[in-house]
């Protein structure tokens, strides 16, 4: 009886224990929680409930239209499939690209006997620090047609012949705007990449080394495999960033024109929202963006770990 | 750790201060009030002269005016929300144009005036067409501000220089631009990168082209854009001047600040866009009475028909509780007074004619005032339509996308207007 007793009083003792530990732990949890909360979940439930509406984001009236804004997005407005399409090819162009370019720099500037290590880590990793609006001005001079650096480069090298209105041209402008993109965001796989190439095992380098394999089989066989984790983050990172964080690049320069040739989801929804008043409608593609890019996240990493 | 209060106080005082003067600069505000003056708000897109508020304040004192200044791009994120949730101005100037004003009018958000007209004679002194164009489903619902025609400006030494004549029509212009070439100048300036200047090209091209029974018949009668003429106009304005090399090179990618840019450096002869840039050239070049301006010449034979448009429109919000003198205020800033005080400032016109002689500004300033004003009275003149500020947003989307296809020839100027009349037919 004393021993069940005291067995109790300990038990009690611990629930007490674990009891304020956890409204501790809540307590430390609710302010983010609460914004979370307001600027994250309620906004999408919000969204959510929007796109099930034919609201103007002008009047108080909104009337409910069930899955109509869908069906509409997906069926009838071509603009939305061109704008998803540029989207892809953006998200492929803009996520492989500055893999492929900032892997191989790493390497290089991860090896021993480079001079200068810092000085290329700085170089690479300053258009990382620009606004995405600057990048899309500063880009915006370099490919004008009239005064522009890369339009007067080509002249001045004699090869005129390839001069273009580089964002005039709707067979040209995404691509143009990708190469932008890139160049603004490979710094940032660039640091990333420099970081985890040294925690690659050096024993296994220098084991490969010895089996004779040379620099391009050791990076390729070696290094890469130990990096798959980091290139998978990254490839996340920037496949979700080339639907969600293009539209001031985009905004900045070519505002999804000429005649719809950079138009994304995103510059698709603002239009739709704000110029056309359809709010409703711009929220049922504002969540269909959102389930493509959760969806094909988490395909992607579920994937990647299967192989791993 | 020690404090040293000296650096403290300093801190907070000029934190304090610099406070104080943020919250001058973002607020105007009558100079003296009554104490039991009541406050209007007003959100405005255009810079309101010291000398309104001084003068308001004295002929007003029973209204407290607070006056926020915003560009024309910020007015439009924050507008809607604040009208909706009720803190917003009593009075406010926007855009005008069914994507605009006439989307907070249908929404509900903004007064109709019509009881301000009568009861303080608005209708006789503006301009009717400018309040025509503030009526939205058979109510009025604003001022219409800034009445503008659009045209080409032009370096007249240049054309002097070349012995070349203000073309009349349509072949002239053409011959003209083949002499500047000639001469090594650009001879249009024309930046379409942004869309919405090619609707003017088109405005001034159709209202030549199809005339104005037929400009009527479609905008305010039914009638189609599916027509041989507008085809035409698409054609002429986006086909053949461009291949003719009137433009610059890559218009598409040229902004419209770049294509002003070589007007005011001179490499090209001609810009061609609406009166609202009146202010920037006299401010800009370096001799503006060296500038002219000429309306789009006529296709064949035959006067140019002049399309104007207003610029900024003035509404009252429907959640003021103080609309009487929102109205009060409105009245003051059109009064004849603070009008050629505004026209003489700023070169903005208001919406009724102005006495020419009592004005002192650039040549140039003077004769496109005086073309307005003919053009708003004289029943003889003929008066076209700036098609984008009578059309929707769905309509000017397709506008603004379809010209630069056909620019980039990837779109007829057949299958563009048929584009033009799916939009139109969806947004009536």
């Amino acid at each position: 009886m004393v021993r069940s007793n005291w067995a109790n009083a300990t038990a009690l003792a611990r629930w007490k224990r674990r009891r304020r530990f956890s409204m501790s732990s809540l307590l430390f949890i609710l302010p983010p929680l609460i914004v979370y909360v307001s600027f994250v979940a309620y906004p999408f439930v919000h969204t959510v409930l929007i796109s099930f509406t034919n609201w103007d984001g002008l009047s108080a009236e909104r009337q409910w239209v069930g899955f109509g804004n869908y069906a509409a997005a997906l069926l009838e407005d071509r603009q939305f499939w061109r704008a998803f399409g540029n989207n892809i090819w953006w998200v492929i162009l803009g996520t492989t690209a500055p893999i492929i370019i900032a892997l191989p720099l790493a390497a290089l500037v991860t090896a021993r006997k480079l001079k200068g290590r810092n000085f290329f880590r700085t170089v690479f990793f300053m258009p990382v620090i620009l606004p995405p609006m600057i990048v899309g001005i500063i880009w915006g001079w370099v490919y004008n047609p009239v005064f522009g650096l890369l339009n007067e480069v080509l002249e001045a090298i004699g090869l005129e012949v390839f001069t273009r209105p580089w964002l005039g041209d709707p067979n040209l402008a995404l691509t143009s705007l990708i190469a932008s993109a890139v160049w603004a965001y490979f710094g940032f796989c660039f640091v990333i990449f420099v970081a985890a190439q040294q925690n690659v095992d050096v024993s296994l380098l220098e084991a490969a080394e010895i089996d004779g394999a040379n620099s391009r089989q050791r990076f390729m066989k070696v290094t890469i495999p130990q990096l798959r984790d980091v290139i998978t983050m990254v490839g996340v990172y920037t496949f979700i960033g080339g639907f969600t964080s293009i539209f001031d690049i985009i905004w900045g320069t070519t505002r999804g024109g000429p005649a719809g040739a950079t138009e994304v989801l995103t510059t698709l929804i603002y239009r739709r929202g704000f110029e056309y008043h359809r709010f409703g409608y711009a929220s049922a593609i504002a969540v269909i963006l959102a389930v493509v890019v959760i969806v094909s996240s988490v395909v992607s990493v579920r994937l990647r770990e299967r192989k791993a | 750790m020690m404090y040293r209060p000296r650096i403290v106080v300093a801190f907070v005082v000029s934190l304090f201060l610099t406070a104080s003067l943020l919250w001058a600069g973002g607020q105007e505000e009558a100079a003296t009030v009554d104490e039991d003056a009541v406050t209007v708000e007003m959100w405005a897109i255009r810079e309101l002269p010291e000398e309104f508020y001084q003068r308001f304040s004295e002929e007003h004192p029973e209204i407290n005016l607070q006056v926020e200044e915003f560009s024309r791009e910020d007015i439009r994120g924050v507008l809607s929300p604040a009208l909706q949730s009720g803190d917003g101005p009593d009075l406010f100037s926007f855009t005008p144009g069914p994507g605009f004003g006439g989307a907070l009018a249908r929404a509900g958000l903004v007064r109709p005036l019509e009881e301000y007209y009568e009861s303080l004679g608005w209708y006789d002194k503006f301009y009717e067409w400018t309040y025509e164009r503030e009526t939205y489903d058979g109510t009025l619902y604003g001022i219409g501000d800034e009445p503008e025609i659009l045209g080409v400006f032009y370096h007249m030494d240049i054309f002097e220089e070349l012995g070349l004549d203000v073309p009349k029509t349509v072949r002239e212009l053409f011959e003209v631009s083949e002499t500047l070439k000639e001469a090594g100048y650009i001879p249009m300036s024309f930046g379409n990168r942004a869309g919405w200047p090619a609707y003017h090209n088109f405005s001034m091209v159709a209202n030549n082209m199809a005339g104005l029974d037929v400009m009527d018949d479609v905008l305010f009668e039914g009638g189609s854009w599916d027509r041989r003429e507008f085809v035409d106009a698409v054609q002429l304005a986006f086909v053949d001047m461009v291949d003719a090399g009137m433009f610059p090179d890559g218009i598409n990618a040229v902004s419209y600040d770049e294509a002003n840019m070589l007007f005011y450096t001179k490499e090209s002869a001609m810009n061609i866009t609406g009166m609202w840039l009146l202010e920037q050239i006299i401010n800009t070049v370096e001799d503006p009475e060296s500038i002219g301006f000429f309306p789009f010449p006529a296709i064949e034979d035959g006067g140019p028909i002049l399309p104007p448009g207003i610029g900024t429109s003035y509404y009252i919000s429907a959640g003021s509780e103080h609309p009487d003198e929102a109205a009060k205020v409105l009245d003051f800033l059109f009064s004849d007074e603070m009008a050629h005080f505004r026209a003489e400032a700023d070169f903005f016109l208001p919406p009724f004619a102005l006495d020419l002689d009592r004005l002192d500004m650039p040549g140039l300033a003077l004769q496109l005032i005086e073309q307005v004003q003919i053009a708003s009275v004289d029943p003889d003149e003929p008066v076209g339509y700036n098609i984008d500020v009578l059309t929707g947003p769905q309509f000017n989307e397709i506008m603004a996308e379809g010209f630069q296809a056909v620019i980039g020839g990837d779109r007829t100027p057949a299958e563009q207007i048929r584009e033009m009349q799916r939009a139109w037919e969806a947004e009536q």
